[in-house]
């Protein structure tokens, strides 16, 4: 009797889910879209994008000028919709200019409390390692904890506050580079890299006739409390222990590699673990394999890893094939 | 297979009940009465738990396993049986066949709610049952035979109603008479009518007519027969000669028993002729013809000649082809083996004889070995010969003589319980014997110890050179011990012997150094050359045999031996014969481990000396082996490599086919092995849908293993197979990408399988075997190694 209840119950648990995983799939196509419009023919960096933004991670671009890593910002940030904030980083940029701050109310005679743009769902922090160390530090709260404390008052950010910051790594003049303290936060580094031919001809095609700074029209596809929910959903997605078993082998290798000064941190490796379960979320399965884990590796390791620009992936690849992938069956089937 | 009847017990209580029966039966012929109950309960209880288990909620899961199961069951006795002859336990084959039917027939009892199961379980348990009172003896056997007739009427009549009770199917009665099995057994019982009929001549159909009754009695055949289909030879003989009263005054039945060697060789060979010579005679001295009448009076008394003029005689016996023969001995141990039970040194042209001259013997010594004790004598340490003891035993049944056969460079002796040396004697033909005794005794088993020979020593240089100077007069060595200058100078004697065989042998070994090669090129030349032919003896008034077999190049085997002893005579090499037995490996019983020794098996041969006291045993007649010759190492290889390379001369193009076909299987193994691991992960894939995908995984990573494109193991298996994808259907393709999908849910999920997914997974495992045949696994995982060495290069 409990057998069969507990059956129909799984039946219609596996209903519901269906259903919001079908209603899950427009929104994600509709958003992919929509950034694919954005920058044309770079579906693999989208995807990750995508990712870190079901992940509840902060996405950090790094490349050389001219790519599009701002144009994808944005176009990230207005089709999440909600609140969007921009912060170009100057050398003179201050931690309050960020945060926000108290000011004195003449009329009132009180202090009154003056909203940074962290207090958005949306923040592009543009060239930020041209900010000072001091102004890079404001975010480390605001990205890790989702709140802001100013003057021993804590405010609460947006539940979906989403950080996409870009930089430049060739031009060092004037630049701070961003302490591993900052990396660790971000969730990936992402390199757009140049288009093919093709695409670079569609490009231009798209661009005559087009005035001169305008800028182009990036609709709203998805509402904060949308994605909030999507989120949610995809925390959910299972790993079985074996893959949370390989996960854990892989971190352990980042910290014995001889190149690595500082191995993936625990924070890293659960950061690792949201990304990969929201790749399994976008490939429509709703558990996660070692694929996931693979094909995410570089982007989430890429931005922990101090060392050279271009010895990264090596070093990547050296990782992933120290550990076998496991290739059992879970142990409740055996 | 149907579903037909409800689980019920009857069936399998049937067949346990014929399997109590055979237990029963099998009681007092078994090696280990304990063991055997032991493995009867559990064979018999076994089945039982199945059965219940099949009552419980399990029963798919058992029902499954069914063919697993009853495979076991039937092999497991065979396995066992094996394991027990290991330990020397073992039970006959036939009772290991029937407890093999008896494990089917539960088995199937324990799954009679299929119909066929319980028909042949049925079937099976009524001819254990049967075969159980043929081979039981005891009345146990009949009251659980009884037991299980009672059962067995109860239970066709339950059979029988449950029939009866069934809603009857249209179609199921409309054929009354199975039309397969109808033509099958008409089939076969006109083909085993046309095999009686028309192939009664061929040895196979011998055991066919073994099974059917006739009038004509079977060939078996008795001496003593006084009833049934004919008489007994030795009844008939006594009754047709008038001057026998009976089988007892038969001279046929006496002779038949414990014939003596003389007896078997004028069976064989013939009676010897004797020459009718006209002589001159002159009157002599009378002290003179004492002399020669003493003489004449020896030779006769030792009775020991060998004439090789004989003449076959006509034997009224008839011979069958399966009269048991009686045998001589029997042998264990290496053979073929050569029995020296006569030799002889002198020969006069026409027989053969012992001379009164002597060698000396060797002194017996007693010695234990291992709680036994062996008579040895001193063989001689000097010559380089001895490699080694092969050990023989001979156990004496019907052979009448007091001599101990023996083997070439024979060289100790035991008999159980015989420790005193006095037991034994030399002959004057230097063979061991047992004095003061008219024979062994029937059923002796003399263990004897030969030494082994290697010949090379002899080949390599003149074994003659070291002969003592044959200088002395010949009436010194008369009689008594001589020395082996007398032996040498007697045994190359050859007193009427022409000019041909010296010719001949001389020609034969023109170009050949003088030694043992020497030897070997006669023996040759007269085993290539001459034919064997018991029936092509030389004329009675023949006086020189030799120079008739040198010229009509064909005779039996003493005239080989004759012939051969007299040309390496003549070459100067002395040489004597020997008669004895050849112990044919044709004849040897691999149930029994021993080699039957017959009367036809009487032979003779040729022995030369060799110095020191050694003579070496030669076989100059074709179709029987010379004494095999210990090898060193080295020499083996070079025999073992001639032989080989002889052999593959011979069958050259067998051999070219050979490896051919197995370059051929080598080149094309991707392909066949993976079709066979495609066939293997099908049928293993049949469980389950979990099972299917579990197997065609298995299959991709075997496959990929044959193309030696194996998946690293940091490699994911979606992302290692990806190229297959390349270059396929799309529908393929998409059943191919589905198939990653399930294989990724079974490993990396809690996913459970549902019914309606069962017909997508089966389809979506077989794109997966199709796509991943070699040649697109070579092609497209080749190329991608190739592209990512050559990323990875820089």
């Amino acid at each position: 009797m409990t057998t069969q209840k507990t059956h129909l119950e799984q039946e219609s648990i596996d209903k519901q889910m269906h259903d919001a995983t079908c209603q899950h799939q427009s929104t994600i196509d509709a958003l992919r879209s929509a950034l694919n419009q954005a920058l044309i023919g770079k579906d693999e960096i989208i995807e990750m994008v995508l990712a870190c933004l079901l992940a509840r991670g902060h996405l950090l671009f790094d490349d050389l000028p001219g790519l599009g890593k701002t144009t994808l910002a944005k176009a990230v940030a207005h089709a999440v919709g909600g609140q969007f904030a921009r912060v170009q980083c100057t050398p003179d940029l201050l931690p309050t200019d960020i945060t926000g701050f108290n000011m004195f109310d003449q009329k009132t005679r009180e202090f009154e409390f003056h909203r940074g743009p962290v207090f958005s769902d949306v923040l592009l922090a543009d060239e930020i390692n041209r900010a000072t160390p001091r102004t890079q530090s404001a975010l480390f709260e605001a990205m890790a904890e989702r709140q802001v404390t100013i003057d021993s008052q804590s405010y609460r950010l947006s539940k979906t506050f989403l950080v996409i910051a870009t930089q430049n790594p060739v031009e060092s003049h004037g630049a701070f580079p961003l302490p591993e303290a900052q990396l660790d936060r971000f969730a990936m580094k992402l390199r757009i890299g140049y288009p093919n031919r093709d695409n670079e001809i569609d490009m231009l095609a798209a661009n005559i006739g087009a005035a001169d700074g305008a800028e182009p029209e990036n609709p709203t596809v998805i509402s904060p409390n949308q994605l909030y929910e999507l989120q949610e959903h995809v925390s959910k997605v299972a790993l079985t222990e074996h893959v949370r078993a390989y996960l854990v082998d892989l971190a352990r290798v980042t910290r014995e590699h001889r190149a690595i000064t500082l191995g993936l941190s625990p924070r890293g490796l659960i950061t690792w673990q949201r990304i990969a379960q929201a790749r399994a979320h976008l490939c429509g399965r709703d558990f996660v394999t070692p694929d996931d884990i693979q094909g995410v590796a570089g982007p989430v390791l890429e931005v922990r890893l101090s060392g050279e620009f271009d010895a990264a992936p090596q070093i990547v690849e050296e990782i992933l094939a120290a550990v076998p992938v496991p290739v059992h069956e879970p142990a409740h089937r055996k | 297979m149907t579903t037909g009847p409800n689980k019920e017990p009857g069936t399998l209580l049937l067949v346990s009940l014929a399997a109590l029966s055979l237990t029963v039966a099998r009681v007092p012929s078994c090696p280990s009465l304990s063991w055997m109950l032991a493995t009867s309960i559990c064979f018999i209880t076994a089945p039982w738990i199945v059965w219940f288990v099949l009552r419980t909620r399990w029963d798919r899961q058992i029902d499954r396993y069914f063919p697993l199961l009853l495979a076991v069951w039937t092999v497991l006795p065979l396995g066992i049986e094996l394991i027990m002859h290991r330990f020397g336990v073992g039970d006959l084959a036939v009772i290991t066949m029937l407890v093999t039917f008896q494990n089917v027939a539960l088995m199937l009892g324990a799954f009679s709610h299929h119909h066929r199961a319980q028909q042949i379980a049925c079937l099976l348990a009524a001819f254990i049952a049967l075969f159980a009172i043929a081979i039981g003896t005891s009345t146990a056997v009949y009251i659980v035979a009884g037991l299980f007739g009672v059962m067995m009427l109860w239970w066709m009549m339950a059979r029988y109603w449950e029939r009866v009770q069934q809603p009857v199917i249209a179609g199921s009665i409309d054929r009354c008479l199975p039309l397969r099995s109808t033509i099958l057994t008409v089939g076969a019982g006109f083909a085993a009518l046309v095999i009686v009929v028309l192939g009664s001549t061929s040895a196979s159909t011998y055991v066919i007519r073994g099974f059917m009754p006739s009038s004509g009695g079977t060939p078996w055949t008795d001496d003593m027969a006084s009833a049934g289909v004919g008489d007994g030879d030795a009844l008939v003989a006594a009754r047709e000669e008038a001057m026998t009263f009976g089988p007892v005054d038969s001279e046929l039945f006496l002779d038949s028993e414990m014939p003596s060697l003389y007896d078997m060789v004028t069976e064989v060979y013939g009676e010897p002729v004797k020459p009718k010579k006209r002589k001159k005679s002159v009157a002599l001295a009378s002290e003179d013809v004492k002399i020669v009448e003493q003489d004449m009076a020896k030779s006769k008394r030792s009775g020991r000649e060998f004439s090789t003029l004989r003449r076959q005689v006509e034997r009224k016996r008839k011979t069958l082809d399966d009269r048991d023969a009686n045998a001589m001995l029997y042998v264990v141990g290496h053979t073929p083996l050569h029995l020296a039970l006569e030799r002889f040194d002198t020969f006069d042209g026409l027989e053969w004889a012992q001379s009164e001259v002597t060698e000396k013997h060797p002194t017996i010594q007693l010695v234990e070995r291992d709680g036994e004790s062996w008579l040895y004598w001193l063989t001689n340490t000097a010559a380089a010969l001895p490699r080694g003891l092969q050990p023989n035993a001979i156990k004496i049944i019907n052979l009448k003589t007091d001599r101990i056969p023996s083997p070439p460079q024979l060289t100790a002796v035991h008999i159980h319980k015989v420790n005193r040396p006095d037991f034994f004697g030399w002959t004057d033909d230097s063979l061991l014997f047992m004095p003061e005794r008219d024979q062994i005794p029937q059923l002796t088993v003399i263990h004897l110890r030969s030494q082994g020979l290697n010949l090379q020593p002899l080949r390599d240089a003149d074994f003659t050179a070291h002969f003592p100077k044959m200088d002395q007069p010949v009436q010194a060595i008369t009689s008594g011990r001589a020395s082996p200058a007398d032996v040498i100078r007697i045994c190359t004697e050859s007193t009427g012997q022409s000019e041909i065989a010296l010719k001949t042998a001389s020609q034969w070994t023109a170009h050949v150094p003088r030694g043992w090669q020497q030897v070997e090129a006669v023996v040759n030349r007269l085993r290539n050359d001459f034919q064997l032919d018991r029936d092509a003896t030389a004329k009675a008034d023949c006086d020189d045999v030799v120079s008739h077999f040198l010229a009509v190049r064909r005779g039996p085997d003493y005239m080989f031996a004759t012939t051969a002893a007299m040309l390496l005579r003549s070459l100067g090499y002395p040489t004597r014969l020997v008669t004895g037995f050849y112990a044919h490996p044709d004849r040897f019983d691999h149930r029994a481990g021993q080699t039957k020794v017959l009367p036809d098996d009487v032979h003779v041969w040729t022995e030369v000396y060799v110095g020191d006291r050694t003579w070496v045993t030669i076989e100059p007649t074709p179709g029987y082996e010379s004494p095999a010759e210990q090898l060193t190492i080295a020499q083996w290889a070079i025999v073992a490599a001639t032989a080989i390379m002889d052999q593959c001369r011979r069958h050259s193009v067998l051999i070219l086919l050979a490896v051919a076909a197995l370059v051929i299987l080598f080149k094309t193994r991707a392909v066949w092995l993976a079709f066979l691991g495609g066939v293997f992960c099908r049928i293993m894939g049949m469980q389950s849908p979990e099972a299917r995908i579990r197997w065609t995984l298995r299959l991709l990573a075997w496959r990929a293993r044959l193309v030696g494109c194996r998946r690293p193991v940091t490699r994911t298996i979606s992302s290692w197979y990806q190229p297959l994808m390349h270059e396929l259907d799309l529908e393929t393709r998409c059943s191919l990408q589905r198939f990653f999908l399930w294989s990724e849910r079974l490993l990396y999920s809690n996913w459970n399988v549902k019914p309606e997914d069962h017909y997508e997974i089966s389809h979506a495992c077989t794109a997966a075997a199709i796509a991943a045949n070699p040649r697109r696994l070579r092609h497209h995982l080749s190329e991608k190694i190739k592209k990512e060495n050559t990323s990875t290069l820089p």
